[in-house]
């Protein structure tokens, strides 16, 4: 199986790169060019969600990215930052209260990044990390 | 791409034309800009999305923000959008049903 592994400081700037990335490693691939758009919207709302929680509590430690392309191609983004919600896929806020709820604008961020995850990959999987520090969105798609 | 915010007057409202990639590094300087138009009294405000090629949450929390602010002006916000891509990911958050978006600007401004 290969793998690809990438890190980058939490700053914003870094984000598009790690879109460019993700999108030329499942291009490598040989994914289906019908889902590297798909690709790359997911892997950068991973990797906004992540800079923001990084971000929201003051962690300056890398973002990592992992890709491991066997039967299928697997995205891995691993933040650092205190777990503060549980079952984020079941918590992922409803589009009203997106649009009424008076939270920050990290913690919006992170909440339509969750949202809009939900609904563009069918392989989703939100984990927490046991220690409390740090989660990782994992995503797949078919080769 | 870079981001290009162009604003106009179309009737009694606002616009603000949006092009190239809104996304965590560049959302900064869009809701800087809706802000200041909000400072400046503007309570009819239109964002024409047609012509960006990518948008991710946190151009989708621009959004959200300034619909939230102009409800709390009594004021109203439309998005222009006809872009299937754009339709989509509003579509994927739900946005589609909370936000005023309309494939064209009204006539009426």
């Amino acid at each position: 199986m290969a793998t690809v592994r990438f890190g980058f400081t939490p700053a914003p700037v870094h984000v598009r790169t790690a879109r460019l990335v993700a999108a030329s490693v499942a291009q490598q691939a040989r994914l289906s060019p019908d889902l590297l758009d798909e690709v790359r919207q997911a892997a950068g709302e991973a990797c906004t969600r992540a800079v923001a929680r990084h971000r929201r509590h003051g962690v300056d430690a890398l973002v990592r990215m992992k890709f491991a392309i066997g039967a299928r191609f697997v995205a891995e983004v691993a933040d650092f930052a205190p777990v503060t919600r549980t079952d984020m896929l079941d918590d992922a806020a409803d589009s009203m209260e997106l649009a009424a709820g008076p939270t920050d604008e990290d913690t919006l961020t992170e909440e339509v990044a969750l949202t809009l995850l939900s609904g563009l990959v069918a392989d989703l999987q939100v984990m927490d990390a046991p220690n409390g520090i740090g989660s990782t969105v994992r995503m797949s798609w078919p080769l | 791409m870079e981001l290009t915010i162009h604003t106009r007057t179309a009737g009694t409202r606002t616009v603000v034309d949006v092009g190239g990639e809104i996304d965590m590094y560049t959302a900064t300087s869009l809701r800087e800009r809706i802000l200041q138009l909000l400072r400046e009294g503007v309570t009819a405000l239109a964002i024409d999305v047609n012509q960006v090629e990518f948008c991710d949450s946190t151009g989708l929390g621009v959004f959200i923000g300034a619909s939230r602010r102009l409800r709390e002006m009594n004021g109203s916000l439309i998005i222009v959008c006809a872009r299937p891509q754009m339709l989509k990911i509003f579509q994927l958050t739900g946005l589609d049903k909370v936000l005023d978006i309309r494939d064209s600007l009204p006539t009426d401004g």
